[in-house]
């Protein structure tokens, strides 16, 4: 088990997110960077969309109950291991009494800490709400004690072992045996595995695949849209970004609400775009220029307010690629 | 490079918008509407036939399907489909009458209330349709709902169509608190509050059984609602009664 020290911002559990629950009006949640939330999973064997700590702006201190192995992602932050100066994107011995401790953040904000043990195959004991254990502070549902609140100082998460078969029909995915981690294995070619797929994610260019009303903006305004540099607001949190920037206007009729999906961009009638993200609300009935892609989310994740961004049109095709070439060295990597 | 990808039509009703590597939307197709003038109602009930007909196969690369008013969103594990495959199974899909879909929920309300715990805007309404109280709730409980659309927040029911002389606008001051279990109109639509939360429709009324949270029934997009009118002393009674039940 581990026990929860210390808690900055925000830190809960989370995984691929929930489902079959937007048609019920919940929102679908989720690591909001999966690159570096599918990145520790593979790096600590796990199947992809293993529950793991999503961690914001740092400041997160555990001591570890167990004998095992961890590995955290994200941004880069001040992490140390009973304040010995650790990496992130590795994978580290873990003892009981470790005490573990991710500091500030250099810059971007989400971290994502994994765990793995000896020869056997253990999950977090947690709840779960429409196939997840993702906490949702606004709808108080989910999360350690089903009413939506973060992690919090005292907290003690308990592991209980578990075999493949379930974990496949849970979370979908298959996995190798556990007992196969080795943190001496660390060599060249997993390190540029690692540093090949982070590259993808520093990027200030999301691309966009223009869609639901797109046909129905003006070729002006998409080519403003495309030409311009936007600014991430302070407004930004896990449901959505608005940006700052050149308006685009909207001149078509007003729209019945439609189903909102990840990474859609809304512009409301002031015309500064919102990009929304996993904890948005289900539907909306601001027009949609476009859905920022999977990659584009995780390269939007990690971007505080005060950067800028700019948009480029993809279509929905090579989106696809991309995502799933990311997905191959993913697991290219857990198989190792 | 402005465009994007046409629309796909599966069959003389339906259209497919694909949205992104892992989703795509379902419409009717402007052929379908230009012949065939229906109402929300209508399309709202079409669109649920698919929606639920595709819940109810369940896929198992279905992540979500989330169906508002008109429209469908499907979305799907893109590392075991692509949106190929998700047209051939949309072609392929047996679609099932609307009947066997959907409850009929009954819904008791307390049309009564003004108080500083339960506010309501019944005097407004009043003077803005220049409808008797009465009235108003006899045009409200007599008209069977759709629930057209699920969010804003969980469980929020976007329920339709509201008689015509009831159609309202929204406060020009938005609560920051409606109570939980508040009624409330705006424009042709009417809801139920699960929980707290800022809005700015009219509230007429309260549904004790959303009061007392775990008592309140779970909506699906295309359930019908029939609301029934409660003097105060069965609200407070209701209320009792819920209470006692929790668990």
């Amino acid at each position: 088990m581990i026990e929860i020290q210390k808690v900055g911002l925000q830190a809960q559990w989370t995984d691929g997110g929930r489902r079959l629950a937007q048609s019920h009006g919940y929102s679908q949640s989720g690591a909001v960077d999966w690159l570096s939330f599918h990145l520790a999973n593979a790096l600590c064997k796990n199947p992809l969309n293993f529950p793991a700590i999503e961690v914001m702006a740092g400041q997160f201190r555990f001591i570890a109950k167990f004998n095992g192995y961890l590995c955290v992602t994200g941004t880069d932050c001040h992490f140390t291991i009973n304040n010995k100066k650790t990496i992130i994107n590795q994978i580290y011995t873990i003892k009981n009494k470790d005490v573990i401790d991710l500091g500030a953040v250099k810059k971007g904000l989400f971290n994502y800490v994994t765990f793995a043990f000896n020869n056997k195959r253990c999950i977090p004991q947690l709840p779960t709400f429409k196939s997840s254990v993702c906490a949702t502070k606004r709808e108080s549902i989910g999360g350690l004690t089903s009413d939506g609140r973060g992690l919090k100082q005292g907290d003690v998460i308990q592991f209980i072992e578990t075999d493949d078969k379930r974990i496949q029909s849970q979370y979908g995915f298959s996995s190798v045996p556990p007992n196969q981690i080795s943190t001496t294995a660390f060599g060249e070619d997993l390190k540029r595995m690692v540093s090949t797929i982070i590259s993808k994610q520093r990027s200030n260019k999301l691309p966009v695949v223009f869609s639901y009303q797109a046909n129905k903006f003006e070729n002006i305004q998409k080519a403003r849209f495309l030409a311009s540099e936007y600014t991430i607001s302070a407004s930004l949190d896990k449901m959505g970004v608005r940006l700052d920037g050149p308006s685009i206007k909207y001149s078509s009729a007003k729209l019945t609400s439609q189903p909102i999906a990840l990474g859609a961009i809304q512009i409301p009638s002031n015309g500064m775009p919102i990009i929304m993200r996993n904890e948005r609300q289900t539907i909306g009935g601001y027009p949609i220029i476009g859905v920022v892609s999977r990659l584009g989310l995780t390269r939007l994740s990690q971007m505080t307010p005060g950067l800028k961004i700019s948009f480029e049109s993809q279509s929905h095709e090579s989106a696809l690629c991309e995502y799933r070439l990311i997905q191959n060295q993913l697991l290219r990597i857990m198989q190792r | 490079m402005f465009n994007q990808t046409a629309n796909i039509t599966i069959n003389e009703k339906v259209d497919v918008l694909v949205l992104n590597e892992s989703s795509i939307l379902l419409s009717l197709t402007p052929d379908y509407l230009a012949k065939n003038s229906q109402s929300l109602v209508n399309r709202n009930e079409l669109m649920r036939t698919y929606s639920c007909s595709i819940v109810d196969s369940k896929p198992d690369w279905l992540i979500d399907c989330v169906l508002s008013y008109d429209t469908v969103l499907i979305e799907y594990d893109c590392l075991s489909v692509d949106h190929y495959a998700v047209l051939a199974y949309l072609k392929n899909l047996n679609i099932i009458a609307n009947k066997q879909f959907g409850k009929t929920h009954k819904i008791e309300v307390c049309y009564e209330l003004d108080c500083e715990q339960y506010a309501s805007d019944m005097g407004l309404v009043s003077a803005h349709t220049s409808l008797r109280t009465s009235d108003i709730v006899a045009l409200h409980t007599s008209q069977l709902y759709s629930v057209f659309a699920i969010g804003f927040m969980p469980n929020f029911a976007y329920l339709g169509e509201v008689n015509d002389k009831l159609s309202m606008p929204r406060l020009p001051n938005p609560r920051l608190k409606v109570p939980a279990g508040a009624v409330a109109i705006a424009d042709n639509q009417t809801a139920i509050y699960p929980s707290v939360s800022p809005g700015g429709w009219h509230i007429l009324g309260y549904a004790p059984s959303f009061i007392v949270k775990c008592m309140s029934p779970v909506f699906s997009s295309g359930d019908k609602v029939q609301f029934k009118e409660i003097s105060p002393p069965t609200f407070n009674q209701r209320l009792d009664e819920y209470s006692s039940q929790k668990v």
